[in-house]
């Protein structure tokens, strides 16, 4: 076990990914700590490590194309709104190329993008597709929310013979923790991050070090807040989820995406669906609000998902 | 490529027809098998969206 930066953690994985597998190429930009020092393409060669022109849909079509035919790409479109230009060869060819092919090729692609609000982003730069992605059958969708599911999640995505969507948060890169580097990949879960017996959050990419700050400050009240990482928004740990709900008997759930028809809201249905019993109170969303993000941090801060939101989502469920 | 194979006398109208016959009956004798068959339980029939095994939650 290391203490490193969930930049560092991430970089690692990726890293270990290429140094394994000769098969492991990678499209487009990652850099800074736990990467190469001289950078993946000195390190790699430039022949497995391609810096592609800005054109989308060019460089994930062949990532595809490079599947099929035995490699297993990574691919980093950068900020998650030019992902869009991107949506055919990751929706409707990697996503679906192994069920129509009735299991006969398998498209091990990891996309790469950053989601969540920057102030002075604005609208064009700020899209959060990862529900969008949830809604496309044969993708798997991760978002780590701690150090170690950063490295976790990028070791099973690149270990993985299915298309994942790695979903990023700039907001994490500098998060401090734990991390156990060269291990193989394991199985992902949702992980319950701090334990509690009053509410369960599950909490979605960067609003896991919301959560846990919120957690902390309502302890000196006597509010007892578990924390669920939920690590795989698709498909989504149900058992996982309905264990802690179990537990607690409250469920807060927090994504920082848009609300409707939104992660968060995948969650409170799943649970609501599978695990009424167990509620004592109606469960809650605390996500973005269904408006464009803007460029005034003020205005940004007033649609966020913020920790004061989450705090009174929680008090909500234990009225 | 018909025209082709005629004016290179590699085959004469009727080994083409020949070739187009055992087509035909090469793809109905599969259509008839692939109707034969038993319909596949609904979570057989969506097993390879996924490649499965337990690296992600079911």
């Amino acid at each position: 076990m290391a203490q490193m930066s969930f930049l560092e953690a991430r970089n690692r994985a990726v890293t270990e990914a290429l140094s394994e597998d000769p098969r492991a190429i990678l499209f487009g930009g990652m850099s800074g700590a736990g990467a190469p020092e001289a950078g993946y393409a000195e390190a790699f060669g430039r022949g497995r490590v391609r810096n592609p022109p800005v054109s989308e849909e060019a460089y994930a079509a062949a990532a595809v194309g490079a599947a099929l035919n035995g490699l297993r790409p990574i691919v980093s479109f950068s900020t998650g709104s030019f992902m869009f230009n991107a949506w055919e060869p990751v929706v409707n060819e990697a996503a679906l190329m192994r069920y129509m092919s009735g299991g006969q090729m398998s498209v091990p692609v990891t996309f790469h993008f950053y989601v969540g609000l920057r102030p002075g982003a604005a609208a064009q730069h700020s899209q959060m597709p990862q529900a969008m992605l949830c809604n496309a059958p044969g993708l798997v969708v991760v978002a780590p929310g701690t150090p170690k599911a950063a490295y976790e999640l990028m070791r099973t995505a690149t270990a993985s013979d299915d298309p994942v969507v790695y979903v990023d948060c700039l907001k994490l890169h500098r998060e401090e923790g734990e991390v156990e580097t060269g291990v193989d990949a394991r199985p992902a879960r949702a992980e319950v991050v701090r334990p509690g017996t009053d509410v369960t959050v599950v909490a979605v990419s960067a609003q896991v070090p919301r959560a846990l700050r919120v957690a902390e400050r309502l302890q000196a009240e006597g509010i007892s807040v578990e924390v669920v990482d939920a690590r795989v928004i698709s498909p989504i740990d149900r058992d996982g989820i309905l264990k802690s709900v179990a537990r607690t008997g409250r469920l807060v759930a927090t994504d920082e995406g848009q609300l409707t028809c939104g992660v968060a809201s995948e969650i409170v249905a799943t649970v609501s669906e599978h695990g009424h019993d167990l509620l004592k109170s109606a469960p809650r969303r605390v996500a973005v609000l269904d408006v464009p993000a803007p460029m005034s941090p003020t205005l940004d801060a007033a649609i966020a998902p913020s920790e004061d939101r989450i705090e009174e989502a929680i008090r909500a469920t234990l009225k | 490529m018909v025209r082709a194979t005629l004016l290179e006398e590699v085959l004469d109208q009727e080994g083409i027809l020949k070739i187009d016959e055992d087509v035909r009956a090469t793809v109905a004798k599969g259509q008839d098998a692939a109707r034969a068959a038993a319909f596949p339980a609904a979570e057989r029939a969506f097993q390879d969206a996924l490649s499965g095994g337990d690296l992600w939650p079911r």
